[in-house]
């Protein structure tokens, strides 16, 4: 448990530290400012909430390491994670009428791309909500178990 | 609510906490916690082992009192 804790929060770490300049310079490479501007638009936003759950989960193996996954803080933890998932599916949608009636891209494979994106992250919302309720179950069942003589 | 009365009773039989823990085979901690009354549930077994070494019934060691405890 505390290898695997250990090993995933630097893969979170190392994974953040090759991303983030990787997605500031990201909307640079495009030809046209329009394209740019609408870029920083969609990728900006994202890139910061999906910093913000790598954060959580950052936090979540920290306490694998320490042995003591069931606790209310980690309920909290994967709560908010689901609640940033969520602002993600709603973030991508937003993006989608965007490119549409804004950028007037109606490329199929973009608008498959955003709605994919989007679907994901409302599924990822979900089961990261359930997880959260079936850790709050488990934390009440362990603590229970403690206050057992 | 139920009291716990475990206290009286070892101040009775004049046995330490450290000793009584280590005879019914729990730790410190969780003795301290049946002590103090925070404990959610305890089992037939330690108090078993508990009215054995106290010499005693459970009745004299736990009491009920009518009160707003939800346990």
């Amino acid at each position: 448990m505390k290898k695997i804790g250990i090993i995933l929060k630097l893969v979170l770490i190392i994974g953040l530290v090759v991303a983030i300049p990787f997605v500031i310079i990201s909307p640079f490479w495009l030809e046209h400012t329009r394209s740019v501007i609408y870029s920083m638009f969609i990728i900006y936003p994202n890139s910061l909430l999906m910093i913000g759950i790598t954060i959580q989960f950052i936090k979540l193996f920290q306490s694998l390491e320490k042995n003591n996954p069931f606790n209310y803080e980690n309920v909290k933890t994967l709560k908010k994670a689901s609640i940033i998932s969520l602002a993600m599916s709603i973030l991508w949608v937003i993006d989608l009428l965007l490119m549409i009636f804004m950028i007037g891209n109606t490329y199929i494979n973009y608008i498959i791309v955003l709605v994919f994106l989007a679907v994901l992250f409302l599924g990822v919302a979900i089961a990261l909500y359930i997880l959260s309720e079936l850790f709050r179950q488990a934390t009440d069942y362990k603590e229970e178990n403690d206050l057992t003589i | 609510m139920i009291i716990v009365n475990l206290n009286v009773m070892m101040a009775k039989r004049r046995i330490s906490s450290q000793e009584l823990a280590e005879k019914i085979g729990i730790t410190q901690a969780n003795l301290s916690i049946l002590k103090t009354g925070k404990g959610k549930a305890i089992r037939f077994s330690t108090l078993n082992k508990l009215c054995e070494v106290l010499e005693c019934k459970p009745a004299d060691l736990l009491d009920y009192e009518r009160g707003d405890g939800n346990d």
